[in-house]
């Protein structure tokens, strides 16, 4: 069974069935942690609010192999847990992909995914994990700090503050946190992530919208109002400012929500996908807002599609 | 699925019979060979003498290659029994004539023949004119009224005498004109071919016209590539129906290792000329639509944007691929031909200057696709090309993606960065 779905109402009821359905497609699941080939998660309920996610090279859970932040899906200061919520649970195989989409107040989505990469090259590491939520490990947050929707469909910079929530979509960098890593061994570390500022300017970072902003951005098209599938292309930069591309998560794809609606099944040829948006979805607001700008936040028609194979 | 040719032509000339040949006979599968609608015009001028600025392949006109103000004249004193002689690349039963006399009136041929051969070397006269005459720059036409002797693939114009000139004989232009339905087509032109792809379903196909055209004394050898919406027999070039105004490649007479890669719908060629690098590519794209929302997305591309009369190191030419420029074109759905950027080349116009250069990925280098996009739209990409990144790159690398290698290329002689693409080879 390569799609599941059910309702939730605790952090810990999620972590439970996302083990379940981990089990019921081949992962190893030894008490919150999960693994299958060279992917090594640590999946837990930190509180009743949160679930966070973290990664270790080899399922070596001590440094210098496990990542040394984490990302998470949490309800921070003034929201909690729903008291009841939809989950979505897809498996993709070649590479192993498993991906988890939580709705609830009938219009909020999150996302929690990890995997394994397809490469490009013969580089070590290639496994990567996900959350809405980001933040660093043993870093300064406190709750109720700005976590943030992150824009960058036009690679100008523009974050959308949205208070105790904080959705994002994967691998899309951050304004100060980090909600995707990959272990890649190219440049010498173990573990990159998104980060800062998802520019020429930030060294330290696996890039993806601003390099490929064509493909996301003239989305949908002029010429047949079809929205277009975007692989999350993933490009490192190095120390020499130059950019490595080094692979894409297979079973995910960036979509606008323009003609669709969330949990729409699209239907390509042998391949199904199924779409969300990444938070809130606002036709009016197509790339999205943030709270300051006057109107609640939210991300606009930005979404993910998830390969369906039910 | 696609099929691929390498080797090495001879020249211009004989690189368009390779890629025709491949084409229309060897591709594989069988069932996405094009067909040739139109292979005809010469491969060879030849004549008895020449002068210099006057030399033969003058009297030969054509689709940018038209030598405008030029004519064949023979060397001094070499006036009587010249001739001028044509190997045509696809045999041709020619029942008409034209001549366009030159503008001394005395140069023009008076007593002549019309001669064909299996080899060039046994002639055989089919009909013969006497005390004619002409008129400054008169265009005449002679009809052949013998028996046929059936296609043939070598014609020669044999002229005893001219009009009194003691010094040379001259012809302007020399035509081969047949008539289709509502006009003549002249066959009588360097060596072109009119293509039509079948489509990958065998319903959908799209048209591609390639002329030879050049100018020795100029020394450019090139092609002229444009394509349409169809092919109608008594339209000339790039007049066919929804033609684009062709685009060149720049080639030489001289050696040409060659690449092919071609499908039912489209074909990729990478050359090398005198060690530097060009490439062209035609036929429909890979859209990002289903074919009744895009059912002809047309793609000509080639280093220059016009045919122009330049050779290879001409400073007009560019890498096609790059986009946004004349190099490459796009027909969109109304029939019209945009010049969409490409990524990863052109990754956001608005924002060029902070644009990311790739390197290879820990020795590697990924291919990525040139996606065709313009300010609202992503169109698809193209098949059997890919950006390569030139960190460290070298020309003709070999580059191994599971079970397809691809040969890697850079344009002309440049060395830059983004200057590079890979084609695959199989």
């Amino acid at each position: 069974m390569a799609y599941s779905s059910g309702t939730v109402t605790t952090a810990a009821g999620l972590v439970s069935a996302i083990q379940a359905f981990a089990t019921i497609n081949g992962w190893t699941v030894a008490g919150d942690y999960i693994s299958k080939g060279d992917v090594y998660v640590h999946l837990w309920a930190e509180s009743a609010d949160e679930i966070r996610i973290q990664g270790a090279r080899g399922g070596t859970w001590t440094a210098p192999d496990i990542c040394d932040r984490y990302a998470k899906l949490f309800f921070a200061a003034g929201y909690s847990w729903p008291a009841s919520a939809t989950y979505y649970l897809f498996y993709s195989g070649t590479p192993d992909t498993l991906w988890c989409t939580l709705n609830w107040d009938v219009v909020r989505w999150m996302h929690i995914g990890f995997g394994m990469l397809s490469k490009l090259g013969t580089w070590t590491g290639g496994q990567w994990f996900f959350a809405t939520g980001c933040m660093r490990f043993g870093g300064n947050h406190l709750p109720g700090h700005q976590y943030s929707i992150q824009e960058h469909i036009d690679g100008s910079f523009q974050s959308y503050w949205g208070g105790g929530e904080s959705p994002a979509l994967p691998f899309w960098s951050n304004c100060s946190g980090k909600n995707s890593f990959v272990e890649c061994a190219l440049r010498g570390h173990i573990w990159e992530a998104t980060g800062a500022l998802n520019d020429a300017g930030d060294g330290n970072t696996i890039h993806c919208p601003t390099v490929i902003t064509p493909t996301q951005k003239r989305s949908p098209n002029a010429l047949n109002a079809q929205t277009i599938l975007t692989p999350f292309d993933l490009y490192l930069r190095d120390t020499d400012g130059y950019y490595m591309a080094i692979g894409r998560p297979e079973h995910i794809r960036f979509v606008r929500l323009v003609n669709y609606n969330p949990g729409d099944t699209l239907t390509i040829g042998s391949d199904a996908w199924r779409v969300y948006p990444a938070y809130v979805l606002d036709a009016t607001q197509p790339d999205g807002r943030w709270t300051g700008s006057g109107g609640p936040p939210s991300t606009g028609n930005l979404g993910i599609a998830v390969r369906y194979d039910p | 699925m696609s099929d691929f040719s390498a080797g090495t032509a001879t020249g211009y000339l004989d690189l368009l019979g390779k890629l025709v040949t491949f084409l229309s006979s060897t591709l594989t599968p069988s069932g996405e060979r094009w067909t040739v609608l139109r292979y005809t015009g010469v491969d060879s001028i030849t004549s008895s003498s020449y002068r210099t600025d006057y030399e033969d392949w003058m009297a030969i006109k054509g689709p940018y290659a038209m030598h405008s103000g030029g004519s064949w004249r023979t060397a001094v004193g070499s006036h009587a029994n010249c001739w001028l002689a044509l190997h045509l690349v696809t045999a041709l039963d020619v029942r008409r004539i034209t001549i366009t006399g030159p503008a001394t009136t005395t140069m023009a041929p008076k007593d002549f023949s019309l001669d064909y051969s299996a080899d060039g070397v046994s002639w055989t006269t089919l009909q013969s004119w006497t005390g004619q005459t002409f008129t400054a720059s008169q265009v005449r036409e002679f009809a052949v009224t013998a028996t046929s002797p059936g296609a043939q693939s070598y014609w020669r114009l044999y002229i005893t005498s001219n009009n009194g000139h003691v010094d040379t004989t001259s012809i302007t232009t020399i035509g081969l004109p047949v008539w289709q339905t509502t006009a003549d087509f002249d066959h009588a032109r360097l060596a072109s071919a009119w293509l039509k792809a079948p489509g990958l379903t065998g319903t959908d196909p799209a048209y591609i016209n390639i002329a030879c055209y050049s100018r020795p004394s100029s020394d450019y050898y090139n092609w002229a590539i444009t394509g349409g919406s169809g092919f109608v027999e008594a339209y000339n070039f790039d007049n066919q129906p929804g033609c684009v105004a062709a685009l060149g490649l720049p080639l030489w007479n001289s050696s040409i290792p060659y690449w092919f890669a071609a499908d039912g719908q489209h074909l990729a060629v990478s050359v090398r000329i005198d060690g530097a690098g060009f490439a062209a590519w035609a036929g429909k794209m890979l859209p990002f639509a289903t074919p009744s929302q895009y059912p002809y997305p047309l793609v000509i591309a080639a280093p220059f944007a016009t045919a122009l009369g330049e050779k290879y190191s001409s400073s007009n030419g560019d890498l096609p691929y790059r986009g946004n420029t004349g190099r490459l074109k796009l027909r969109k759905l109304d029939g019209t031909w945009a010049q969409p950027w490409t990524w990863p080349w052109w990754q956001d116009p608005s924002n060029y200057s902070s644009s990311k250069l790739f390197k290879d990925t820990g020795g590697d280098y990924p291919l990525l696709p040139i996606t065709l996009y313009d300010a609202n739209n992503l169109f698809g990409i193209l098949q059997n090309v890919r950006y390569v990144p030139g960190f460290n790159q070298a020309i003709q690398n070999m580059i191994e993606v599971g079970s397809e290698d691809w040969i890697v290329f850079n344009y002309g002689s440049l060395s830059g960065m983004e200057d590079w693409y890979a084609q695959r080879y199989v």
